[in-house]
């Protein structure tokens, strides 16, 4: 055994005859270099078995060249002192010799071997204070799985390999049985499930419901297409534009499909309940990361920065502590600030055991499982999480800043923010109810200032100064209002 | 998943006809819109799946007394007078034959039987024998049915307690309270049909996965009710807008939700109006039902000192009260800390103390009230614990480790027989010996009393008829029922 003193797990290594056979492969800290203690230290005393021989500390690491001598030396020592010539001997005791020569003997081999530690000391500084990167790595053999019966871990029956399902083509010829093979499988243009899955899936996420239904199972279990060929077209389309999924999105989102108005009347809900004929354009529910960002989006509070560690935005107290072990290092729930707490979704920090609520209320999944397709539902509880998180309250208040600092009188304003939150101009309608929204609202800020203050001190950042505590509260209600209007919470 | 039942196009016709009462004014349209929504069926809950289920139900609602971590029942309900000789010695290999044992007592060398310290006495006319722990529950055994043979094949905490909440070891399925209210839908119109109330993080880690819907419709996943902050989240306006301006901005946003009806056509549209109606009425129906401070004393007083303190087993209890009058149809309190590897004694006596009286006065009250005859109340965990000791033992003190083999539950009202005892265990407390009831039974009998046909209730996922109690046999305990 060859240990460096360093706290890496090329600092251990186990050597038979001299030849490096495993390295530590864990991702665990060991001890650090021995404390000195009260007692004595006994070495080898915690071997179970067997016995220590030799113990030798060197100055400098010990390279695997200069391992393998040091097991030979008393077999070489011997040799050399039997007298027998230098021709006579075999090739590997030459060598080792020669390094014995190089080693001990030649100080410019020493003094470059000392130049090429330190360098190596240098690398395993400078990856030991790098983050760590976790790499899908092949083991060396097979991983090695059983049928558990009943899926009792200590009741294992027969013993299984890798491969695919047999209702499905083979792996390709001479594909390894591992990811690779898998890749290559998955991605073969003949694969008749891959392509039609993904462009189903794009479907899916563009119409709210794919060709295929059961966008999770195309299985005998699962939904027939609406459009069989449609599918396949798209499908062959994917695989020949190089599976350029943005290509796909476009051509969906250009079609005449799609760009369909989403009215619906009474004889296209008569005759295509579902729209699973497309007789009018998609109207879905919003999912509740796109929500949360939209709103953020809107009012100018999202970040758009890419990449980054997972944040934990506005949350209710206490919803941690509740479910989490003791000792659990996310049994306090911290709230971020800063830029941290206007990021979008995808980087909310998820505790599995409590996932975020207000993106749980839109039927975000608990990840739990794998979800291909998430539900819609409509509940109060959304209704409480638009109205009150102040998470949305911020970003209407926000909104409401942008608006007052920008426009002069209610009308412009008006048209600005509906703007803002429905990307579309304000039809009359829209503007005189917004509009007599609004003097009814400042109405009440107007007898209740201090209610007004209140309401716009909710969130982190703090509102300009400038602004009248009335008047930015009035907007906030408007912008709160608009943002809980049944077409911004759904795509149409 | 879409549930809605009618065809698409009566209830288009349906909403032209409220759109023209919305357009009258009407005051309360809310109540009014979404009873009609939803569809009230005749015998059933809004919105059940089953309508009236599938016969006659004993219990119109339930409430679970969950334990979680498992409690010993050996210190408990299963009484063993005669392990007293055996203190100190080795479990026969005949008793545990080879069974699967947790890796925190796998390698003990050896296995020394712990007798419970705890003295038994035996209450009312059925003569039961319960522990010195639980004076209460023990003065209302002849109400009580206990069931002394639960078992289970889960041996940790993790899969144990989500097998006996949603039927499978594996995340994932919905659980018991959600299966009701898909299936029996809601009597009430202003709370959730199936609440949580978690009492203090102790010891073993919940999940919501425990209260989750699965792959039923989200909505039927429970709501847990939280002693700090709004008992619903997001309940409570932000500071400065009051319930009036509430009001008026929810009065403002339905006329432009019609405008956009009116345009789009969407019956979804609709139904986000009236769950913005029932957001408002649960803004004060909510804050309504937790306030428990007019409350009489002498009720205060059955459920003990802690009646009114958030988050303690009895103001939970308390709290599940108040909900099942208002026909909440299930309500699942968590109580925590019941893991007792070691310091069995004094940890018991703690959780005990908590538990014991109000769990007695919730059944008296439901009971004074005559709620008990068509309530269903169920105490247990999700495993019982072992008659060796885990760790050192003495006289007085000792620890258990799991048992998946046989634990006790008890049950009472909701059409339940009192006074019985259903099943037995061998003198450890190891094996069943007469009666085994499987979770997969307890919850086939939950079930049944509330009208539903465990088989028979299925939902098609992945290709499966999926069910609460899975794919093999379940059993109804017929003999619990009066």
């Amino acid at each position: 055994m060859r240990y460096s003193g360093g706290r890496s797990n090329s600092s251990f290594s186990i050597l038979v005859n001299g030849r490096a056979v495993a390295q530590r492969n864990s991702t665990e800290m060991h001890v650090g270099p021995v404390a000195l203690a009260e007692t004595p230290l006994k070495i080898g005393s915690a071997i179970p078995t067997g016995a220590m021989s030799d113990l030798r500390i060197f100055r400098r690491w010990v390279s695997d060249e200069e391992t393998q001598l040091l097991a030979e030396e008393y077999r070489l020592k011997k040799l050399l002192a039997s007298g027998t010539s230098w021709s006579d001997m075999t090739p590997q005791d030459q060598a080792t010799i020669r390094s014995f020569h190089n080693q001990v003997i030649d100080p410019d081999y020493q003094a470059r071997s000392r130049e090429l530690s330190a360098t190596e000391q240098r690398r395993d500084f400078i990856y030991s204070r790098s983050t760590t990167t976790p790499v899908m790595q092949e083991r060396p053999s097979a991983p090695r799985a059983w049928v558990l019966d009943r899926g009792q871990y200590d009741q294992r029956r027969d013993e299984v390999a890798a491969g695919v399902p047999v209702v499905l083509p083979p792996l390709p010829e001479g594909a390894p049985r591992n990811r690779l093979g898998l890749a290559q499988w998955l991605v073969d243009p003949d694969h008749p499930l891959t392509a039609r899955v993904t462009v189903n899936r794009l479907w899916q996420s563009i119409f709210g419901a794919g060709l295929v239904k059961s966008s999770e199972n195309f299985g005998v279990m699962g939904d027939r297409p609406s459009h069989p060929q449609l599918l396949d077209w798209l499908a062959v389309e994917f695989i020949q534009s190089g599976w350029n999924v943005n290509h796909m999105l476009k051509l969906m989102t250009m079609s005449a499909a799609y760009r369909q108005a989403s009215t619906v009347t009474s004889e296209k809900l008569g005759k295509d309940p579902e729209n699973r004929f497309l007789s009018r354009g998609p109207r879905l529910r919003l999912d509740a990361e796109v929500l949360r960002d939209q709103a953020l989006a809107a009012s100018g509070l999202l970040q758009r920065a890419v990449g980054g560690k997972s944040v934990r935005p506005y949350q209710p107290a206490g919803l941690w502590k509740v479910v989490a072990i003791t000792g659990s290092n996310t049994r306090n729930f911290k709230q971020d600030s800063g830029e941290a707490l206007y990021r979008r979704s995808l980087y909310t920090f998820w505790k599995r055991t409590s996932p975020p609520p207000s993106m749980t209320a839109f039927n975000a999944p608990t990840r739990e499982q794998c979800t291909v397709r998430r539900e819609r539902t409509n509940t109060p509880l959304q209704a409480l999480v638009l109205m009150n998180d102040p998470q949305f309250v911020e970003a209407a208040r926000y909104l409401a800043e942008r608006t007052l600092i920008g426009h002069d009188e209610d009308q412009a304003r008006a048209l600005w923010m509906f703007r803002a939150v429905l990307s579309r101009p304000a039809s009359k309608d829209d503007l005189s109810e917004l509009l007599s929204a609004i003097d009814a609202f400042r109405n009440i800020y107007q007898q209740h200032p201090k209610a007004a203050q209140e309401l716009i001190s909710t969130g982190e950042t703090t509102p300009i100064a400038e602004l009248d505590a009335v008047e930015l509260a009035t907007w906030t209600m408007a912008a709160n209002t608009l943002m809980n209007r049944d077409d911004f919470i759904n795509k149409e | 998943m879409n549930h809605r039942s009618d065809h698409p196009i009566d209830q288009w016709i349906s909403l032209e006809t409220r759109r023209q009462f919305f357009g009258r004014g009407a005051k309360g349209l809310g109540v009014a819109a979404l009873a009609s929504m939803l569809g009230r069926s005749a015998a059933g809950g809004e919105n059940a799946v089953l309508g009236g289920g599938h016969f006659h139900a004993r219990a119109k609602r339930a409430v679970w007394l969950f334990m979680a971590g498992a409690p010993s029942q050996i210190d408990t309900f299963d009484y063993k007078p005669d392990m007293a000789a055996w203190f100190d010695k080795d479990l026969p290999e005949s008793v545990r034959m080879g069974q699967r044992l947790t890796t925190m007592t796998a390698t003990q060398p050896r296995f020394p039987i712990a007798p419970s310290m705890f003295k038994f006495q035996q209450h009312g006319q059925c003569g039961k024998w319960v522990s010195e722990l639980l004076p209460k529950t023990g003065s209302m055994a002849d109400e009580l049915t206990f069931i002394h043979s639960v078992w289970t094949e889960a041996i940790n905490h993790d899969p144990a307690i989500t097998y006996i909440q949603t039927g499978n070891q594996i995340p994932g399925r919905p659980s018991l309270g959600a299966w009701l209210s898909y299936g029996l839908g809601s009597m009430n119109r202003n709370l959730p049909e199936f609440v949580v109330l978690n009492c203090e993080p102790r010891g073993q880690a919940l999940y919501s996965r425990l209260w989750g819907s699965g792959f039923l419709p989200s909505r039927h996943a429970g709501v847990t009710f939280r002693e700090q902050g709004d008992p619903v989240l997001y309940l409570s306006n932000p500071d400065g807008v009051s319930h009036e301006l509430r009001r008026l901005m929810l009065d403002r946003l339905r006329k432009m939700n019609e405008q956009i009806h009116d345009k789009i056509g969407d019956p979804e549209t609709q139904a986000r109006i009236a769950q913005y109606e029932m957001a408002f009425r649960m803004q004060s129906s909510v804050p309504d039902l937790v306030d428990t401070s007019n409350e009489p004393q002498h009720i205060l007083d059955m459920y003990g000192e802690d009646a009114q303190k958030p988050g303690t087993f009895a103001a939970n209890c308390l709290l599940a009260r108040r909900m099942l009058q208002r026909d909440v149809r299930f309500v699942q309190i968590f109580h925590r800390g019941w893991d007792h590897h070691n310091d069995l004694p004094k940890s018991i006596r703690r959780q005990t103390s908590e538990v014991d009286q109000p769990a007695w006065a919730l059944v008296q009250d439901l009971k004074q009230r005559g709620l008990l005859e068509d309530t269903l109340v169920i105490w247990g965990g999700e495993f019982g614990r072992t008659i060796y000791s885990q760790g050192t033992l003495s006289k007085s003190n000792y620890g258990r480790d799991h048992h998946p083999k046989c634990f006790t539950s008890w049950l009472t009202g909701g059409g339940t027989k009192g006074g019985v005892t259903h099943g037995e265990t061998d003198p450890f407390s190891y094996n069943i010996v007469r009666d085994p009831v499987h979770i997969r039974d307890l919850n086939a009998t939950i079930l049944h009393l509330m009208g539903i046909h465990h088989d028979r209730f299925t939902v098609k996922f992945r290709g499966l008829d999926e069910r609460l109690t899975g794919a093999e046999e379940a059993h109804v305990v017929h003999d619990v029922m009066a």
